[in-house]
C-alpha cells in the first residue's frame, strides 16, 4: 500500500495548504543561482516563498541550511565552503555539476529531469547516512502529496542514470524500513574560492581545478615532474632576462627545484608573509610568488632579480609560471590518484589469484577461512572479521576463523538469526553501516558500527558467511568492498566445498579402516586351547603351528 | 649515499604501478629509475649501479636473462640485488633465472605490499 507524505503535517503545520509551484525556504542567505533576478522571496513568518522559481535547485543551497556548510566525507580543506556556491560531486566514473545541472558519466553528458537531479544531489550530499523516504519527499517535493510509487520511480531513474539497478544497488542502496543510502565514496568540491591574488586568475583557477581533492594532499615535489620542472625553470629564466635565479620552495622552506641550481638559502620569513596574504612579496633582490591550488598554498616561486626593483613584466611572468606549476600539480594529483586506484585494482587481482591457487592446494576449511580474512583485510582494510560455516545438522554458524572484535564471539548465531544468519538464509550480501539502528543485528560486542556480510555459496549450497566489521571509529563499508568480498567469497566457497568433501571423505575413509580393522582383529587372535585352527584359517587348511 | 632502484619493464602500466608502490621509499632518499627498453636497462644498470633491480624477462632488444647475466659478470654487478619479475612461472624459467644469478624470481601478478616490504628490507630502510 502506498503512503502519501505530507510535509506540512510533519513539520507541524497541519493546515498548511499544498503549494506545488512554490517552495518554502528558510530565510537565510540569498538565491545566488542563475534565477537570482527572478527569485525574489515572499516572506511569511519564518519562511519565504519563491513563487517564480521554476526549479528549486537554484535555491537548493539555502534549504540545505547548516548541512551545506561542511558535509561529512568532504575531502580536503574544510571550512572553504561558501553558501550559495555551485558544487561538483565526483564519484565512481561520474561527475555531477550543480552549476551546469549535468551528470557526466564515463565521459558522456546526461541531462536529468529536475526531480531526478535533485534527488541524486540530495543523496550525494547526505551520503554519510541513510536518508528516509519521508525526508526525501519533504525536501524534493515540499508541500506536495506524493506516493511511494512516485518516489520509487524517481529512485529508479536515478539508478538508471548511474547505470545502476534495484537488484545490484551499486550506487543507491535501499534499506527496507529505513530509506535510501548512496554507498559509493563521494568527493564534494565547492567552486574554488579564488583568492584575489596576482597568482591565480579566477578563470585559471577553475581550469586547473582537480577532478577531486584527496584526503591528504601530497607535497608539491611529488606532484611535479623533476626533469620537466627544471626545464621549465630554465626556459623561464631564458624568457625573463631580468632574473638571475629561480627556485621552487615548499611550505617547510625546502627548495625542490631550481635554475641554474637548487639553493639552501632560508626563505622562511618571506614565505610566511606569502602564506598569510597569498600574494607576491618582494624584498630586493628577491621576489616570492605563491603557487596555489584551490586556495591551498602548495609552495612558492622565489626569484632573484638583477635589478633592485621588480618590474610589472617580472610579476606578470611570475603569474604565468605560477599558473603553469599549478596546472602541473593538478596533473600530478590526478595521475597519483589514478595510479593509486589502478594499484588497488592490481592488489585485488593479485589476491584473487592467490585464492585461485589455494583452490587447487587442498587446504583445510580453517586454513581457507584464515586466508579469506587475511586477503580481505588487505583490500577492505578492516581489522575485524570472521568466517562462519553452517553446521548441516544443527544449523548453528560455527566460527572457522576470526580476528579483532569478532574473536571471541559470545552470541551463537543460527541460520535466520542475526544479519549473518539472514545472509546465510537468503544468500544475499548485506551492508549495514549503522548496526545500532538495525533490529536484526545481534549484539555480541558494543563496538561494532558497520557490518559487511557476504554468503559463502556455490551453485548448489550456501556453506556459510564471511563477516567484516568496523568499530565505532571505523569507516563505513562501500559497494566496492561488497563487490570485492563477493568475488573473494565465491572463489573461497568452491575451495571450501572441496575441502569439506575432502574432509568428509577422509573421515569416512578412517571410519572404514577402523571398521575393517575391527573385523580383522578377532580373526588374527581367535584361538581356542586344544583347537587346531585359528580364526584366520579356512576349514581344510593346515595349521602351521601343528607342523 | 642515495640508494637507487631501477625498474626495467616493457609494460608501461607495470612501470607506473611499481613506481607508485615504491614511491614511499623516495621520502627516505631512494631514487627511482625507470626504462622500458632492454638495452637502455643494461646501460642504466651498469652506469648507475642500482642497489635493487626489478627486471622483466621479456624485453625488447635485450631480454631480462641477458641483462642479468651481463650485469652479474660486470665488476660491480654482484652488489645489485636482482628481482626477476615476470608472468612466466614455469620451472624452466626459474632455472634460467637461477643460471644467470638472479637473486629472486617473482611471478606476476605481484602483491604490491610484498614488493614494498621486500624493497625496504633489501635497501635497509625501516618502515
Amino acid at each position: 500500500m502506498s503512503t502519501a507524505h505530507k510535509p506540512g503535517k510533519a513539520a507541524g503545520y497541519p493546515h498548511c495548504p499544498p503549494q506545488p509551484r512554490t517552495h518554502a525556504l528558510p530565510i537565510s542567505g540569498r538565491c545566488s543561482g542563475e534565477h537570482a533576478e527572478v527569485c525574489q522571496p515572499v516572506r511569511n513568518g519564518n519562511t519565504a516563498h519563491y513563487p517564480l522559481v521554476k526549479t528549486v535547485f537554484c535555491c537548493y543551497t539555502m534549504f540545505l541550511g547548516d548541512k551545506f556548510t561542511a558535509p561529512q566525507g568532504q575531502r580536503g580543506k574544510a571550512g572553504t565552503w561558501r553558501k550559495g556556491s555551485p558544487m561538483t560531486y565526483v564519484f565512481a566514473d561520474c561527475l555531477l555539476d550543480t552549476q551546469l545541472y549535468t551528470l557526466r558519466r564515463a565521459g558522456r553528458v546526461l541531462q536529468l529531469r529536475p526531480k531526478v537531479f535533485q534527488t541524486l544531489t540530495y543523496l550525494l550530499d547526505h551520503h554519510d547516512r541513510v536518508v528516509s523516504k519521508q525526508e526525501l519527499t519533504e525536501k524534493i517535493w515540499p508541500e506536495q502529496f506524493i506516493s511511494d510509487a512516485t518516489l520509487e520511480s524517481c529512485i529508479k531513474l536515478v539508478r538508471q542514470a548511474l547505470g545502476d539497478t534495484g537488484r545490484t544497488q551499486q550506487f543507491v542502496q535501499t534499506l527496507h524500513g529505513h530509506g535510501y543510502r548512496f554507498v559509493v565514496p563521494v568527493d564534494i568540491l565547492p567552486e574554488a574560492q579564488v583568492p584575489r591574488t596576482p597568482g591565480v586568475e579566477p578563470g585559471a583557477a577553475a581550469a586547473s581545478r582537480p577532478l577531486f581533492t584527496p584526503a591528504i594532499q601530497p607535497p608539491l615535489r611529488k606532484l611535479l615532474d623533476k626533469s620537466k620542472t627544471s626545464q621549465l625553470l630554465q626556459a623561464f629564466l631564458d624568457l625573463v632576462p631580468d632574473l638571475s635565479s629561480c627556485w621552487i620552495i615548499e611550505p617547510d622552506g625546502q627548495c625542490i627545484a631550481g635554475s641554474p641550481d637548487k639553493t639552501s638559502m632560508d626563505f622562511s620569513t618571506l614565505f610566511d608573509q606569502v602564506a598569510q596574504t597569498h600574494t607576491a612579496v618582494t624584498l630586493a633582490p628577491y621576489s616570492v610568488y605563491p603557487v596555489l591550488l584551490s586556495g591551498a598554498l602548495l609552495g612558492a616561486i622565489v626569484v632573484q632579480q638583477k635589478r633592485s626593483e621588480s618590474t610589472p613584466d617580472v610579476l606578470s611572468m611570475l603569474r604565468l609560471l605560477s599558473a603553469a606549476l599549478t596546472q602541473s600539480a593538478v596533473f600530478g594529483l590526478e595521475r597519483t590518484a589514478i595510479l593509486r586506484d589502478a594499484l588497488d585494482k592490481y592488489r585485488e587481482i593479485s589476491l584473487l589469484y592467490t585464492i585461485a591457487e589455494a583452490i587447487g592446494a587442498s587446504l583445510s576449511t580453517g586454513q581457507l577461512a584464515q586466508l579469506v580474512l587475511d586477503t580481505s583485510h588487505k583490500i577492505v582494510r578492516t581489522e575485524h572479521g570472521s568466517v562462519m560455516l553452517r553446521h548441516p545438522e544443527t544449523d548453528i554458524l560455527e566460527i572457522q576463523a576470526a580476528r579483532g572484535v569478532e574473536h571471541p564471539r559470545k552470541a551463537v548465531l543460527k541460520t535466520g538469526i542475526g544479519i549473518a544468519g539472514l545472509v546465510v538464509q537468503t544468500g544475499r550480501a548485506e551492508i549495514v553501516n549503522d548496526t545500532h539502528s538495525d533490529a536484526r543485528f545481534v549484539q555480541y560486542t558494543g563496538t561494532v558500527r558497520s557490518l559487511l556480510c557476504v554468503p559463502l555459496k556455490t551453485n548448489e549450497h550456501i556453506l556459510g558467511v564471511v563477516n567484516l566489521s568496523n568499530p565505532l571509529s571505523g569507516r563505513m563499508f562501500t559497494a566496492r568492498d561488497e563487490k570485492f568480498l563477493i568475488t573473494l567469497a565465491s572463489q573461497a566457497a568452491i575451495a571450501m566445498e572441496n575441502a569439506c568433501l575432502m574432509e568428509a571423505l577422509r573421515t569416512q575413509n578412517a571410519a572404514l579402516e577402523r571398521s575393517l580393522q575391527q573385523r580383522q582383529t578377532p580373526r588374527q587372535t581367535l584361538r581356542w586351547p586344544g583347537f587346531p585352527y585359528t580364526g584366520q584359517q579356512r576349514y581344510g587348511e593346515e595349521n602351521p603351528d601343528s607342523r | 649515499m642515495e640508494k637507487k632502484i631501477l625498474i626495467v619493464d616493457d609494460e608501461v602500466h607495470i612501470c607506473a604501478l611499481l613506481s607508485q608502490v615504491l614511491e614511499d621509499l623516495t621520502d627516505a632518499g631512494v631514487e627511482l629509475l625507470v626504462t622500458q627498453d632492454g638495452e637502455e636497462g643494461l646501460r642504466l644498470a651498469l652506469a648507475e649501479k642500482p642497489d635493487l633491480l626489478f627486471l622483466d624477462a621479456m624485453l625488447p632488444n635485450l631480454n631480462g636473462y641477458q641483462i642479468c647475466g651481463q650485469l652479474k659478470q660486470s665488476p660491480h654487478g654482484e652488489a645489485t640485488y636482482v628481482i626477476m619479475l615476470t608472468a612466466r612461472g614455469q620451472a624452466i624459467d626459474r632455472q634460467r633465472a637461477q643460471d644467470v644469478q638472479a637473486n629472486e624470481y617473482i611471478t606476476k601478478p605481484f602483491d604490491p605490499d610484498m614488493i614494498l616490504e621486500k624493497a625496504s628490507t633489501i635497501l635497509g630502510i625501516p618502515r
